[in-house]
């Protein structure tokens, strides 16, 4: 009886065997073909991402010129968009340049009343034989622009569109380099953030048009010293309008559970003039 | 001696005892078990070398090398003619592109002799400076045996997109879109075309 059960008994040890073998034979299998797979993995991702972000980039155009209003506020712009092609989908965001100074436009003055920035420099940009600036990075080119400097005033700088500012979207930065004093530029924005304090909500006030812009703020929150007649200037050059033209889409593309790049696309009359990827 | 023939017979019988039902059943279960790993293991196995035959390791890196250059040429950026412009040629090509906040005229050129491509950096403020001094190479694509570049541009007499073997616009536009051909040492072939979004 001994001797039999250590017949039977080999049977399990065979199994095992065979198990461990075909166990190491995948392992090795995997091993060589994962790599293999995860580029091949990685590519196909790449092309989805890139035509994920032109979808977005095609999806944003046609938003934008179904919108109906004169106007363009914090709201249409911060407000994230998101949209599902089969598998794959994408999300994005918006910035106007018009909420940002135009560095080829922008007189000496209103560079120097940049962070960061003194007359002399303001100077140099206004005269660097880069000018006009394609691409805002061009000011690290310039003598006298740091990168501590550069890095201070990157989000409020720009080189696209005319020079005009969107009142509606302009960053506080923005509004004292225009030459606004501090209190109306908080006033501002406060009454864009309407009651609950927050810009880009369903609350927030808007300008409808420029001509109304001192009307609007004499009623609401009223206009002291200088500050009209600086807006009146503004206005009348055609420097402060309530609607933007030069936007930059902030898109991120999906696959199911995960982020698969993230794109900053810059349109100019519904072309592209910049796209960068991360 | 009969019954001791019966004896024996039944001592025999004891030693030689078939299997029972559930020892039976227990090794159909591990086997079938074993036989459905094999199989599942198969399938996939098959599955996974159908995926990679296409696909060599060789083809693959230098489908990945060739995604990094893909990327420059999509963030490819248009700048005042002075500055840098896109211009190449069928073995030679650069471009003005933003590596994070930096801009810089990146040149890719085939070196037929060394079988590979080199890549060299150049800053926009060198180039304003014509400050250049041989810019440093480094090898981007290797066991390359033939590396062609065309450019897709507007025919303006027909109106039709054309691949054409040079592109100097001076400033003008970036080409529609850039095509590789490229034969690799082993001599896979490989065709890849970048739509520039820009232009």
């Amino acid at each position: 009886m001994k001797e039999n059960h250590n017949i039977r008994g080999s049977l399990l040890v065979a199994v095992i065997w065979a198990l461990v073998i075909f166990g190491i034979l995948g392992a090795g299998l995997f091993s060589i073909t994962s790599s293999w797979l995860r580029t091949a993995k990685f590519l196909e991702e790449r092309v989805e991402s890139e035509f994920s972000a032109r979808a977005a980039f095609n999806y944003a155009l046609a938003q934008i010129n179904n919108d109906e209003t004169v106007y363009d506020t914090l709201k249409e712009f911060r407000e994230v968009k998101e949209k599902t092609l089969g598998l794959a989908g994408f999300s994005y965001t918006v910035t106007d340049e018009e909420s940002k100074l135009n560095i080829n436009t922008a007189s000496r003055e209103c560079l120097a009343r940049l962070q960061g920035l003194d007359s002399d420099t303001a100077q140099k940009i206004r005269e660097s034989t880069l000018r006009p600036y394609d691409l805002k990075e061009e000011l690290l080119f310039v003598d006298g622009v740091n990168r501590e400097a550069y890095d201070n005033i990157k989000d409020c700088i720009t080189t696209q569109g005319s020079g005009a500012v969107n009142i509606n979207t302009v960053s506080f930065p923005v509004m004292v380099a225009l030459g606004l004093s501090q209190e109306l530029a908080e006033r501002i924005v406060q009454y864009r953030a309407g009651a609950d304090g927050i810009e880009g909500d369903e609350d927030d006030g808007c300008f409808e048009n420029p001509s109304s812009v001192i009307e609007t703020l004499k009623d609401v929150t009223g206009l002291y010293g200088q500050d009209e007649s600086i807006l009146k200037v503004l206005i009348s050059q055609g420097k402060l309008v309530v609607s933007s033209e030069y936007l930059t889409l902030e898109i991120t593309t999906k696959m199911p559970g995960r982020e698969t790049g993230e794109y900053f696309v810059t349109l100019d009359n519904g072309r592209i003039k910049q796209w960068r990827e991360l | 001696m009969e019954s001791d023939l019966k004896d024996l017979n039944k001592r025999r019988m004891r030693g030689k005892r078939g299997f029972s039902l559930i020892e039976v059943v227990m090794v159909a279960t591990i086997s079938a078990f074993v036989a459905l790993g094999i199989g599942s293991v198969f399938v996939s196995g098959m599955k996974i070398w159908q995926r990679a035959r296409g696909i060599s390791f060789e083809k693959n890196n230098l489908l990945l090398d060739l995604e990094g250059i893909s990327r420059r040429l999509r963030q490819t950026v248009s700048l005042r003619p002075d500055k840098i412009y896109f211009s190449g040629k069928s073995d030679e090509m650069s471009f003005p592109s933003l590596a994070g906040d930096n801009l810089i005229k990146y040149t890719y050129k085939f070196k037929p002799e060394e079988k590979a491509v080199f890549c060299s950096e150049v800053t926009l403020k060198e180039v304003l400076e014509d400050d250049l001094q041989e810019p440093l190479e480094t090898k981007v694509l290797a066991s390359v045996e033939s590396f062609v570049i065309s450019y897709l541009c507007l025919d303006i007499k027909t109106m039709e997109y054309v691949w054409t073997s040079s592109w100097d616009s001076a400033g003008a536009d970036a080409p529609k879109a850039v095509k590789f051909e490229i034969i690799s040492s082993s001599g896979s072939s490989i065709t890849k075309i970048i739509y520039l979004p820009i232009s």
